[in-house]
């Protein structure tokens, strides 16, 4: 092939921007580009992309309908139109999804993704029809590792890499090379996943429990067996019978109270009614004050404190130690707003119970159980689920269409 | 002089509110809580919330600033700030209709994994096996309940998954120690690794799913736990020797689920799979019907499940051929000489309890009825060494659908109905558990399943007879309960004991007279004072001088007074200590006191009563 001279005579200035773009020599890149069209105009593709059996073939046979076809001359229309485009044709973008996405319905699937697929996608975007994520769905990916390894073996990381080389049973270089490298990098790692040194000792402290047993699992009483000896069954239900009694005493006194404030409410608008709040001057004080939870509290405690004789003086002896006495160091008030959760009975009554294990009937729940044991240990903080209320208040309005109506 | 600003240190510095905290760590504050959950980082309480909170005194959570100045360093923190980035794109591609944009990136989702959390929290294997109780009653828990809205399908099969390869590891290794089966469900304690491991498993109820407590929290426990459990099984699995996760028997999981299921494979059997197959081949039909055949045997065959080559249960012939080499050499200390003094170290006893209830099983067979729960029975079987066949999964083998088989395959009912009576020659024990039996397999026993868990808390085999079918069963006891360290069995000991010191000085006072050649009746108890009179002047008519005849009651008056002298003075000790303690420890001593003084007390006090209940007995056998 003959080289040509350096075409830098031939080429006139560049100075300025119309120069530069007019005196390039692009001929050869034309020629290639429409080279490459061509190509893909017969094909369909390049030429360089298809393989060299995609190309060739090598015909051994004789077929019978070529040597028919041989004397035979085809129309000359027949030629024109065989010369159309291997480029499909363009269509209005519209048109076109829809064509694909009817095609990929009938295999049931859109842009590739099945519909199965598609709509566990919306659920975790939260795109459902009633807006609601559902946890399920949200956890739905299974916690099980799948490589798992020893995570207290000696420098286990080094263990689990040693281990997945070993498993590719190829003690290559390569390989080595790689364990080496990721040792190193582990070394001297600088990013913000290196290990934090020093944890605060506060992190050790044990959390603020309100129970006195911080074990996961409280022993149950004997009480709560299925089988239980009647004595201690007994006790039990005295003591859930206590914690009952004490509960209705306090709702009965608040019930007490309140109709007692709404007593006292009624007194004092009859009062209103009739005008005598300057009339009566000695009972004033008493009704016009304004009525106070804490003001019936401390009409009602003085009563008791007085109408309880006065305890003998026995100093407790501070030798002894009083088996009454709750152990210390048990957190009584709440941490943060709310308290935990309170325990439900769980106690059988004498129809209930049975000695048998075929007949048992569960009490109480466990899941409530745990979430209880968590709050109570100070695992976690006590929360009240709050409903979302509405945020304003409901305006009323009248339409203006009431005047279209006459 | 600096001028001190208020709420520049101390608590307020030391302490951080939820609010401060989530906007510190850029996060959402319900990932804020899953962290926490995650780290093991707790709400704290200032001792004054208004000076925590720089005047303020609205209630509020505390932190510790330093775990969350911790916190920020944490690389799951990163991924969840990346899934809020991920959940957002996943929204928009949703919205403009890019399906396939969609899935690529729920494809590439940022993913978390927690072991590195669980290595920190539990810097050893130790640490880990302590905090397994939260765990497995947790698992246990979701293994139990329902799939729902808030729980999904997978969540409550990986749950049981786990706690299958738990029992089976338990079971196989046999260290399960206590059970109790209580109205909420079942309480059962095994001792892993030197460590006590209590946790409650619910009844199989269909579960009432509270509706007022928070599942995401919930859910994140779960997962920190099931991530926690898998690590110390795979330790577990490893130190005995068992390939980790176990291979699932697929028909066994149809048959009866559970822990037989579940194939314990040896990583030795693994390596030397041929040699153990052709041993297996050598083992002649005779020597196969002669060893106790498991039900998970007979389900093997049923799909030529490689002629049973691994075997579920632990009363297996691998284990078996274990324990043959496994036999412990004893050690026995050189005798002490006068410069060496050898130090004797007690070691591992073939006879005593431990290893007795370990074996307590063995050489029975149980045949479980349909109507007991088996997944409680079994459990409690297995580990004590026993084998259970159950009479569901007999009826489910012997009375095939032939139309719901796979394959057209031919059932040999005969064949079958053959090595069904073969299994049921071995039965020992019938765990019955039905007011009466319409007809009894002479050579078996019958027992209710109380028997078991009796038997096991109490480490030998307790009289059937009490345990009969349509008897009344003697109490469910805790084998925690409030016994304080009392033992009733060993009450019988006990008062012999103290019997005998007492006939022991009796007898030594009655050998002091005897050396006078003259017998005298002491029993100071009921003699009165003229008696006494009388006696004293007729020795002293005899010769024998006044002192001797008391110098017994005197020797013992004089031990009593020596005792309470010794106690005072003990006593008095204790309180000079006490002064010189400080607030701190006499608080931590005056706890300890109240802990064993609580303890004595019930002690004593089932003490009287078993007296009473004894004199009452013999009363009773005097009148008849």
């Amino acid at each position: 092939m003959e080289v040509d001279a350096p075409k830098q005579l031939s080429q006139p200035s560049r100075k300025g921007r119309k120069a530069w773009r007019k005196n390039v020599d692009v001929s050869d890149i034309q020629e290639g580009l429409e080279k490459v069209r061509e190509e893909n105009i017969l094909v369909g593709t390049t030429l360089n992309s298809l393989s060299s059996d995609q190309l060739f073939s090598v015909d051994t046979t004789v077929s019978n309908a070529a040597l028919k076809k041989v004397g035979k001359k085809p129309l000359k229309v027949d030629e024109i139109l065989a010369q159309k485009s291997a480029i499909p044709a363009l269509i209005s973008r519209k048109r076109g999804i829809e064509r694909e996405a009817a095609a990929l319905k009938k295999r049931g699937k859109v842009q590739g993704v099945t519909y199965k697929e598609l709509g566990r996608l919306l659920r975790v975007a939260g795109r459902t029809a009633d807006g609601k994520t559902s946890l399920a769905n949200l956890g739905a990916d299974s916690q099980i590792i799948k490589d798992i390894y020893d995570a207290w073996a000696n420098g286990s990381e080094d263990a689990k890499l040693e281990d997945k080389v070993e498993k590719q049973e190829s003690h290559t270089k390569k390989s080595k090379d790689l364990l080496a490298n990721a040792k190193e990098i582990r070394l001297f790692e600088t990013t913000s996943y290196a290990k934090m040194q020093n944890p605060p000792s506060t992190i050790t402290r044990p959390p603020i429990a309100f129970k006195e047993s911080r074990k996961a699992v409280d022993v149950p009483v004997e009480g709560k067996s299925y089988n239980p000896t009647l004595e201690s069954w007994q006790e039990l239900l005295a003591g859930e019978n206590a914690v009952l009694e004490k509960a209705e005493k306090e709702r009965l006194r608040e019930e007490e109270q309140r109709e007692r404030i709404e007593r006292l409410g009624e007194l004092l608008d009859e009062r209103e009614r009739l005008g005598l709040d300057e009339v009566d001057s000695d009972e004033e004080g008493e009704a016009s004050a304004p009525v106070s939870t804490v003001d019936v509290k401390k009409e009602e405690e003085p009563e008791s404190a007085t109408s309880a004789p006065p305890m003998p003086s026995t100093e407790p002896d501070k030798t002894t130690i009083d088996l009454t006495k709750p152990k210390k160091n048990v957190r009584k008030h709440k941490l943060g707003k709310y308290r935990a959760m309170e325990h439900p009975i769980e106690v059988k009554l004498s129809d209930e119970l049975t000695d048998s294990l075929r007949l048992i009937k569960p009490e109480g729940n466990l899941a409530k159980d745990r979430f209880i044991s968590f709050q109570e240990r100070g695992i976690i903080e006590s929360r009240v689920q709050v409903m979302p209320g509405r945020k304003y208040k409901k305006k009323v309005t009248e339409k203006w269409s009431y005047k279209d109506i006459k | 002089m600096r001028i001190k600003k208020k709420h520049q240190a101390g608590a307020a510095r030391n302490f951080i509110t939820r609010t401060q905290a989530v906007k510190k760590l850029q996060l959402s504050l319900a990932d804020f809580r899953r962290i926490c959950i995650f780290k093991g980082i707790y709400p704290r309480a200032p001792r004054s919330a208004k000076k925590a909170n720089k005047g303020s005194t609205a209630p509020t959570t505390f932190y510790y600033t330093k775990d969350i100045q911790y916190l920020l360093h944490e690389p799951v923190i990163q991924k969840f700030r990346d899934h809020k980035i991920f959940a957002r794109k996943l929204s928009r591609a949703l919205g403009r209709g890019d399906v396939s944009d969609a899935k690529r990136l729920d494809e590439n989702r940022p993913r978390y994994r927690l072991d590195m959390i669980v290595k920190e929290r539990y810097p050893t294997f130790l640490d880990a096996v302590r905090d397994l109780d939260d765990a497995l009653s947790m698992l246990f828990l979701f293994a139990a309940m329902p799939a729902s809205d808030k729980v999904s399908a997978r969540v409550t099969e990986d749950a049981e998954k786990l706690c299958n390869q738990w029992m089976a590891y338990v079971a196989r290794e046999r260290l399960l120690r206590k059970v109790f089966v209580s109205i909420k469900g079942v309480y059962y304690e095994a001792e892993v690794k030197g460590q006590e491991v209590v946790w409650l498993v619910p009844f199989k109820f269909p579960q009432y799913v509270p509706t007022d407590i928070d599942f995401r929290i919930m859910l994140t426990f779960l997962e920190f736990y099931t991530t926690l459990l898998q690590f110390v099984l795979y330790r577990l699995y490893a130190d005995a020797g068992i390939v980790y996760p176990p291979k699932i028997d697929a028909a066994k999981v149809q048959g009866v689920g559970g822990i037989s299921a579940y194939v314990m494979e040896g990583k030795r059997e693994k390596e030397s799979l041929l040699q153990t197959s052709t041993i297996k081949k050598a083992i002649t039909e005779s020597e196969m019907a002669s060893r106790a055949q498991t039900i998970s045997t007979v389900l093997n065959k049923i799909t030529d499940h490689a002629a049973g080559d691994a075997i579920a249960t632990p009363a297996d012939d691998d284990d078996e051929e274990e324990e043959v080499t496994d036999t412990l050499d004893k050690f026995i200390a050189l005798p002490s000489t006068d410069t060496v003094i050898s130090d004797i170290i007690p070691q591992p006893d073939e006879t005593s309890p431990e290893e007795i209830v370990k074996t307590l099983f063995s050489p029975f067979t149980f045949y479980v009825g349909r109507e007991v729960p088996l997944e409680i029975v079994e459990f409690a079987i297995l580990s004590l060494g026993g084998t259970v066949v159950s009479e569901s999964v007999l009826d489910g083998y012997l009375h095939v659908d032939t139309d719901a088989l796979p394959d057209a395959e031919e059932v040999d009912f005969d064949a079958r109905q053959r090595e069904v009576d073969a299994l049921l020659q071995k039965v020992t024990h019938q765990v019955c558990d039905r007011p009466a039996l319409a007809s009894r397999v002479p050579g078996r026993i019958y027992v209710q399943p109380q028997w078991i868990f009796d038997s096991l808390n109490r480490g030998r085999l307790v009289p059937v007879d009490e345990y009969a079918v349509g008897a009344t069963l003697p109490p469910h006891l805790s084998p925690w309960g409030d016994g304080a360290g009392y033992d009733p069995e060993g009450f019988d000991k006990e008062e012999e004991g103290e019997e005998s010191e007492e006939e022991v000085e009796e007898v030594e006072g009655d050998e002091e007279v005897e050396g006078d050649e003259e017998v005298i009746e002491v029993d100071e108890d009921e003699e009165d004072e003229a008696l006494q009179h009388q006696r004293e002047l007729e020795s002293e008519a005899k010769g024998i001088i006044y002192s001797s005849t008391t110098s017994k009651k005197r020797k013992r008056a004089d031990k009593k007074l020596k005792k309470s002298a010794e106690e005072k003075q003990a006593e008095e000790e204790k309180e000079l200590r006490k002064i010189m303690m400080t607030n701190k420890q006499k608080k931590l001593y005056n706890q300890m006191q109240y802990g064993i003084q609580k303890k004595d007390t019930r002690r004593e006090t089932l003490k009287t009563k078993r007296r009473k209940l004894e004199k009452n007995k013999q009363n009773k056998k005097r009148v008849l």
